[in-house]
């Protein structure tokens, strides 16, 4: 099997790899939103200890 | 006494919480993307064509574990909102919270991905059956515990509010799990029960990999989001303090 063909799926390539492609997709957009919110947490922390440093 | 003792390790649970997922995500990661790769060989390499479904039927091996996920992260939500709600643990809550869009996100890549092999193999994206419906009223409950969290500004209130709805909602698991007995549906039964497969070995395995694969992974982002929302709510305790001042 070449590989035009494995990514033609027999015909099926728009429903097969809509499906893969969209799971990888959001898999990927919920780590980055998660990494933004731990930033941003610790962002926060710090600026609450630099505010009561003060 | 033993009141108060209570009390304090209820205290001390986030912080301990904290730094275990801390340490247990990589070992949750790791094996996670392993499995991801094995069980992606063997559905796309290993796996036979399907004689009758063609290379359309590979999609099941992420429609079956993101389903099987969406319906056991609900279950996991529910029981920490009942601890939560009968033991008054701020960490249950905590966890229930966590649990939710992960939950949804994996309810909406079950629906996704059924509604892709629903038009070449039904010749239609959706259809009022049992099974799906279920599964949409699944996604509401789970966006219905967001929104409403996000509705309560007191977080123990909205503890309380969500625990409550994510309890009563948990009656639709059993009815999406079910439904293909239940009622005449157009979803197929269960290809796998407790007396055997209906699938051939190799499709079986690579679909049981995958749904190990998604279940190790779900740890990840539950842990990650637990964690901050640990801080978020911890802020003004003197661990998150220290701890914000160590990382200076």
């Amino acid at each position: 099997m070449s590989w035009s063909e494995f990514w033609s799926a027999g015909g099926y390539a728009t429903y097969l790899w809509a499906s893969y492609g969209l799971t990888a997709l959001l898999l990927a957009i919920e780590a980055v939103m998660l990494v933004r919110r731990t930033r941003a947490v610790h962002r926060r922390l710090r600026e609450m200890q630099a505010m009561e440093g003060d | 006494m033993s009141s108060n003792r209570f009390r304090w390790s209820a205290y001390a649970a986030p912080a301990n919480f904290y730094s275990l997922t801390g340490k247990l995500i990589p070992w949750f990661a790791v094996p996670a993307a392993l499995l991801l790769l094995v069980g992606l060989y063997l559905g796309f390499f290993m796996a036979p064509t399907d004689y009758r479904q063609g290379e359309a039927y590979r999609i099941i091996f992420i429609h079956v574990p993101t389903a099987w996920m969406a319906m056991w992260l609900y279950v996991c939500m529910a029981v920490y909102a009942a601890v939560g709600l009968i033991f008054n643990t701020r960490l249950s809550s905590m966890m229930a919270a966590a649990l939710a869009p992960t939950g949804a996100l994996f309810t909406f890549l079950a629906l996704w991905t059924g509604s892709l092999w629903g038009k070449p193999m039904w010749g239609t994206w959706w259809v009022w059956d049992a099974r799906l419906t279920s599964t949409l009223v699944l996604l509401f409950l789970y966006i219905g515990a967001m929104a409403l969290r996000a509705s309560i500004d007191d977080p123990r209130r909205a503890d309380r509010a969500t625990g409550l709805l994510a309890l009563v909602g948990v009656i639709n698991v059993p009815i999406i799990y079910f439904s293909v007995n239940w009622w005449n549906t157009l979803h197929q039964g269960a290809s796998l029960t407790p007396k055997g497969s209906s699938m051939a070995t190799s499709m079986l395995m690579a679909m049981l990999v995958m749904t190990l694969a998604f279940w190790l992974y779900s740890f990840v982002p539950v842990f990650v989001r637990v964690r901050c929302i640990i801080l978020e709510r911890e802020r003004h305790t003197d661990w998150v303090r220290t701890l914000a001042g160590e990382a200076r």
